[in-house]
């Protein structure tokens, strides 16, 4: 499927709008920290890492969750803005409880210019947008903000 | 068909790490525990990640990422490794350990 636009205002005012929607497909890293308990203050300084069993004294402040795609999929993009919500929450641990990988159709727009003999002596230009499906992946890292007592582990 | 077959021979595969302490140094080989956490003690090391695209995202070349990257960083095993595939990509994941030493 195609669709051709013709370069009239209206369609020049399309254009800009169909890069825009094609760029905001990119939204790179997307993170949240949602309290779970007493809201606490954020805090700075370390933060233990606890990735494959939650401590056995502390407690839980809240729910963290980092993801991203499109070259922002890597644990090294994605770990540390987890572990800057743990210090939002107030927390100084991370429980790391799910790592994965999400797959979804996208579908992008793009469009070129398109220059067809008009006339006897000359070109006319149109704009032609087409779509493209293609596989998007993102990636996933859950986790729990922790509140280990001074001193701890 | 030509370009079918170039196609068929693409993909990629990268390496991710992350530590949770100071660096380790390499091992010779890296022990992969598939979605399962030993029984024997360990210290949590980082996360190693694996991503893949076309070829690169067939499991046995994101596991191999894995266990490549795994050694490199001192990883004596990979735990809790989950692998995630879709149709033209995948990755692998795991939390990097190092024994304990046995008293």
């Amino acid at each position: 499927m195609s669709v051709v636009l013709g370069w009239s205002p209206v369609n020049r005012a399309a254009f800009p709008l169909l890069l825009a929607t094609a760029l905001t497909g990119c939204r790179g890293v997307v993170s949240y920290g949602v309290a779970t308990g007493p809201v606490a203050q954020p805090r700075a300084g370390s933060v233990a890492i606890f990735a494959t069993r939650a401590p056995e004294v502390g407690r839980e402040l809240g729910i963290v969750e980092a993801r991203g795609g499109l070259g922002e999929a890597s644990v090294d993009v994605l770990f540390p803005e987890l572990v800057r919500r743990v210090q939002e929450l107030g927390g100084n641990a991370l429980v790391l409880d799910q790592t994965d990988a999400r797959f979804e159709l996208v579908t992008t727009w793009s469009s070129y210019q398109q220059l067809i003999p008009c006339g006897s002596r000359g070109f006319c230009s149109s704009w032609v947008a087409m779509p493209t499906t293609h596989e998007a992946m993102t990636v996933v890292l859950r986790g729990r903000a922790w509140a280990l007592p001074e001193g701890e582990p | 068909m030509v370009l079918g077959l170039v196609l068929a021979g693409c993909g990629h595969t990268e390496a991710h790490f992350v530590g949770f302490q100071a660096p380790a140094p390499p091992v010779s080989g890296t022990e992969l525990h598939l979605g399962s956490v030993p029984a024997r003690a360990f210290h949590e090391v980082g996360l190693v990640q694996a991503l893949g695209e076309g070829d690169g995202a067939e499991e046995a070349a994101l596991l191999d990422a894995l266990r490549g990257e795994g050694a490199r960083r001192g990883c004596e095993a990979v735990v809790k490794v989950r692998v995630s595939r879709g149709v033209t990509g995948g990755q692998a994941i795991g939390v990097c350990v190092r024994w304990a030493a046995v008293r």
